[in-house]
């Protein structure tokens, strides 16, 4: 559900924190993506900076979820999708067939738009991923656990039943979970694609405000189909279209003084 | 009211009934079949059908043999079945999905699944009884085996096709290897629903007489090598019922009952093991 906003209601949106001078955490070369003969990536190239959050908005199909799903090679699961050009993180080219995948997605997390919580304890959930790469002691995984749950804000409503099944928690807290989840890992990049559109407001809000503190930690990046939600948590917004990158502005300037028509025509809801 | 709705109520009536009297049929026929063997079964229940052997004609007995053998039969066809099962079903949907291969390998156990269970006894025959020359329960085993692993097979399947895709992805995006995933996660998922297959197919092996008449056959004394003849409880039934002595066909319905109840019992408990595995969720 998109509502028709011009950019001057927009001005009463709460303005976001502003970007810090940022260095950039992932460089995205001339990268094109096929989904067999379909090319459905064309020609990207963004910058996206450390500890912001980027958000990559567009109508349904142009290639923003696509976007995501490379800077973790989450996609390479598939045959015949393949990702081509360069994507550049602390100065290796992830798209490096030589590139460790495991270690990649260790420091590039990703939460998806259902929340996918683990068949196990909700401790379990957390405890999972850690066991993947270490062998802490019992305590050790206890205070990791802990303090992936607080960052996550969730601590409160679940410590008194973590050994609980991670499926029995409602829709917004399963994906604080996954959410935890990922940054138990304490990755470098947070890759979120559309994390709240299967939430109640409530529920919305609760991440939305999560995201906002964790920006200090990681690099975000958010797809989402919300306008109102990208220009709540986000310094820098992307607008794509059939697979190429429109425009690429600081956030409250994409809002208010969109350039190109196009962007101006989706965030106004003219189309959508 | 109008004609076509008339029209709409008059064939809603007309289907419902044709509808409760197919379901009253089918009852009917299950109600009979199960009052008969429970009134024959419990009039030949005693407590010595678990101690003695099954009797020579014109004596009494029990089936202390037979249940022996019936449960070192479907025992040793499980112990083959459901790991070659499961792993074959693993492979299909996880590995193999969109494969040639595994297209081909589901179409066959389709077919293995819907074909005639005297086949798999004809075919134990042939490649393990005439050439070791005497029937065994090894070969009843083995031909209760080959009934057991597309059952498997196909729930397995089933089952891990349930589990939804994107947990498997959260999986990966942790960097978890596929082989953890599957461990870890869809089998984790999918652990309920792949027992249960497993209880199914034993309840489904356990009542199977064709392909044990080529195989393990029967034999009237107590036995637990798998290498002779084996005594079982389906292929006891289908020898002495047809007898004339009264006091064989009451051992028949006695067996005839305690498969009925075993089978029920199995699958009574992969219901409530389902009930409570789902509830939690």
């Amino acid at each position: 559900m998109e509502i028709a906003m011009t950019p001057s209601e927009l001005l009463n949106i709460e303005p976001s924190k502003p970007a810090l001078a940022t260095e950039i955490d992932i460089s995205i070369r001339d990268l094109n993506f096929y989904y067999g003969n379909n090319h459905s990536l064309k020609n990207i190239n963004l910058e996206i900076g450390r500890n912001e959050t980027t958000a990559i908005i567009g109508p349904s199909g142009c290639g923003k979820s696509t976007l995501l799903r490379v800077l973790n090679r989450i996609y390479t699961l598939y045959p015949g999708q393949e990702a081509k050009g360069q994507v550049i993180i602390d100065n290796q080219n992830i798209l490096d067939p030589k590139m460790n995948v495991s270690a990649l997605r260790a420091r590039v997390g990703m939460v998806f738009q259902s929340p996918t919580p683990f068949p196990m304890s909700i401790y379990d959930n957390i405890a999972y991923g850690i066991r993947l790469y270490e062998k802490p002691s019992r305590r050790e995984m206890d205070a990791r656990v802990e303090k992936a749950l607080r960052s996550a804000a969730l601590w409160d409503e679940v410590k008194d039943k973590l050994h609980q099944s991670g499926q029995s928690l409602s829709g917004g807290q399963q994906q604080r979970l996954c959410i935890a989840r990922t940054i138990a890992l304490e990755p470098q990049v947070l890759l979120l694609d559309e994390p709240t559109s299967a939430l109640d407001p409530v529920s919305t809000s609760k991440i939305e405000d999560l995201l906002d503190t964790l920006r200090d930690e990681y690099t975000i990046v958010i797809v989402t189909h919300n306008m109102q939600q990208a220009a709540r948590v986000s310094q820098k917004t992307v607008f794509m279209y059939l697979g190429e990158i429109v425009e690429v502005a600081e956030t409250d300037e994409m809002f208010l003084r969109p350039k190109k028509e196009r962007t101006k025509n989706y965030i106004t809801g003219r189309f959508g | 009211m109008n004609a076509v709705v008339k029209r709409r109520q008059f064939a809603n009536i007309i289907a419902r009934m044709l509808i409760v009297a197919a379901t009253l049929l089918v009852l009917a026929f299950l109600v009979w079949i199960c009052s008969v063997l429970l009134y024959q079964g419990f009039s030949a229940f005693k407590p010595s059908l678990f101690t003695e052997m099954t009797p020579p004609p014109g004596e009494s007995g029990g089936l202390a043999n037979a249940i022996m053998g019936s449960f070192l039969l479907v025992a040793a066809a499980m112990l083959v079945a459901t790991p070659v099962g499961l792993l074959a079903g693993t492979y299909l949907n996880e590995y193999g999905k969109g494969t040639l291969l595994a297209t081909i390998v589901r179409f066959v156990n389709d077919v293995l699944l819907a074909k005639p269970s005297i086949l798999a006894g004809l075919f134990i025959y042939e490649i393990l009884v005439a050439p070791m020359g005497g029937f065994s329960g090894w070969a009843g085993s083995a031909a209760l085996a080959i009934i057991a692993i597309p059952v498997v097979v196909r729930t397995t399947e089933d089952m891990l096709n349930l589990v939804p895709n994107s947990m498997r992805e959260a999986a990966y995006a942790l960097g978890a290897s596929r082989s953890k995933v599957i461990l870890s996660v869809s089998y984790r998922a999918a652990r309920v629903g792949m027992t249960t297959g497993i209880l199914l197919s034993v309840a489904r092996i356990a009542g199977e007489t064709a392909p044990l008449l080529f195989t393990a056959l029967n034999n009237q004394f107590w036995s637990t090598d798998m290498s002779s003849s084996m005594a079982n409880l389906p292929v006891m039934i289908f020898q002495f019922a047809m007898n004339p002595y009264p006091d064989w066909q009451a051992l028949a319905w006695a067996g005839a009952l305690l498969i009925t109840l075993t089978i029920l019992v199995l699958s009574i408990i992969s219901r409530v093991v389902l009930r409570s595995a789902t509830a939690q969720h």
